[in-house]
């Protein structure tokens, strides 16, 4: 399976025109070499006990995270691989050609989200429609969408921060589809956990755990790249072009009013969160940022009989220690593909791991 | 637009929107924000959602197309430039300007 030249491509869309010193609360890039090489083979070791490498994606969809989380799970595993202590080539092996197959399997049509997340396929998004309630859509809607995904996005910053944010936000689509007659573009928003009390205390958390917003656009081009969860609109005013709409909190239709109360909470829950980050300090925020990347394959590690938390060998690894320097420029733009794979790693592990016997 | 240029950034909203400069510095800067200013800033974070929900654009000194300002005002609909590298020492609270989301252009109104 030759699947990282397109990898490549799509992953790039991240990091074009950005510097990786943008990521918060930590520089995790340097972070992940300290420990990674044990996580790895943790789920490696999880992949064979439940022999996953034999399952097609429908089998195993349950234990695993979104589209977008597996693709970002890519990034940092080949980004940081050259700097990890120990190299383990099986296992690493293993697990990322595992992951792009699931991604192969699940958005067959875009798997690295170079434009698209094109999660569900045809009859899903038939089924979808005629599943949900939509309503119709002003002005004044879209703005109130626009604001409850502001408050949901910016809390899932404070919950995962920029380590993880892809577990918890994801974007499917565009869909076209006709509808009474009309066509519309279709978004999923889905945000599948607000609620992580594995990471927070309650507190801080939404009190709804999973959140879908179905948008249905006119006169609107959208293209989601940048690992998927990323949504940019290439024609047209998403305000203006929004004409259908339906919130799902916990598979629970809300109304207007609800959704005003969700905004409110969501946006005081994300500033609480965020407040108590930057009060951490530097050997807290470590722990925290591997127990969040652990956290990402819970359902997977359960399910194999595996302790999904942070080993204490892991822990060992990290503990008093500062962050390693030299693996990845902070402070280069990425301008070019070409570029790209060459300062993140991406032939270096073509090399070395996917092309190894 | 033949007004004057006074910064480039990357434009990672598109669209174009005109407001006064709110510099947002730290937490205490919040309570002068007033609805439809141009939010400038380091870089935005969960703290501030409440004013980001009232910008008519906003303005970072850093960041890139997946930082946090630009996720948000991508969804929010209004105009975000970032990576300006100068914005909170360059721009003053009060001054009228056009930021144009889509060239990463920032104007004098």
């Amino acid at each position: 399976m030759k699947w990282i030249d397109e990898f490549a491509k799509g992953s790039f869309g991240l990091f074009a025109g950005n510097t990786i010193a943008n990521f918060q609360p930590i520089d995790f890039y340097r972070f992940f070499p300290m420990w990674y090489d044990i996580w790895v083979g943790r789920i490696a070791k999880c992949i064979r006990a439940l022999d996953l490498q034999n399952k097609s994606f429908k089998e195993i969809k349950h234990l695993l995270p979104t589209p977008s989380n597996m693709r970002a799970m890519l990034i940092k595993i080949i980004a940081t691989y050259p700097a990890w202590r120990e190299k383990k080539v099986k296992d690493t092996k293993l697990v990322t050609d595992f992951l792009a197959r699931m991604l192969i399997e699940c958005c067959p049509k875009d798997p690295f989200a170079i434009s698209t997340n094109p999660f569900h396929n045809e009859d899903e998004v038939k089924k979808i429609i005629s599943n949900i309630s939509l309503s119709q859509s002003e002005i004044e809607d879209a703005r109130l969408l626009g604001k409850l995904n502001t408050a949901a996005g910016s809390l899932v910053h404070g919950i995962y921060n920029d380590v993880v944010t892809d577990f918890a936000w994801d974007v499917y689509g565009p869909y076209v589809l006709e509808k009474d007659e009309e066509q519309y573009t279709m978004l999923i928003r889905h945000f599948p956990d607000l609620n992580p009390k594995e990471l927070w205390p309650l507190e801080f958390l939404s009190r709804t755990k999973e959140l879908v917003i179905y948008n249905l656009y006119q006169g609107v081009t959208w293209e989601i790249s940048a690992v998927g969860c990323h949504t940019i609109s290439k024609i047209g005013n998403p305000v203006e072009g929004m004409k259908l709409f339906a919130v799902y909190g916990d598979g629970k239709l809300l109304s207007e009013t609800e959704i005003k109360n969700l905004v409110v909470e969501l946006s005081e829950k994300a500033e609480k969160i965020y407040k108590k980050i930057r009060s951490m300090n530097f050997e807290e925020l470590k722990e925290k940022v591997m127990l969040q990347v652990c956290y990402q394959l819970k359902k997977l590690f359960v399910e194999a009989a595996v302790d999904w938390k942070p080993t204490g060998e892991m822990i060992e690894r990290i503990k008093d220690r500062p962050l390693p320097k030299g693996l990845l420029p902070n402070d280069i733009m990425m301008t070019s593909v070409k570029q790209y794979r060459e300062v993140f790693n991406i032939q270096k592990f073509e090399d070395e791991v996917l092309n190894s016997r | 637009m033949s007004n004057e240029i006074v910064l480039k950034g990357m434009g990672t909203s598109a669209g174009t929107a005109e407001g006064a400069v709110c510099v947002i510095n730290s937490r205490a800067d919040f309570n002068k924000f007033k609805e439809g200013n141009v939010l400038v800033t380091k870089i935005t974070d969960p703290t501030m959602v409440m004013i980001m929900n009232e910008a008519s654009a906003i303005v970072c000194d850093i960041g890139g197309i997946t930082s946090h300002p630009s996720i948000i005002s991508r969804e929010l609909g209004i105009p975000c430039v970032v990576n300006t590298k100068e914005a909170t020492s360059k721009l003053q609270d009060g001054q009228k300007i056009i930021v144009n989301g889509t060239t990463g252009e920032i104007f004098v109104a």
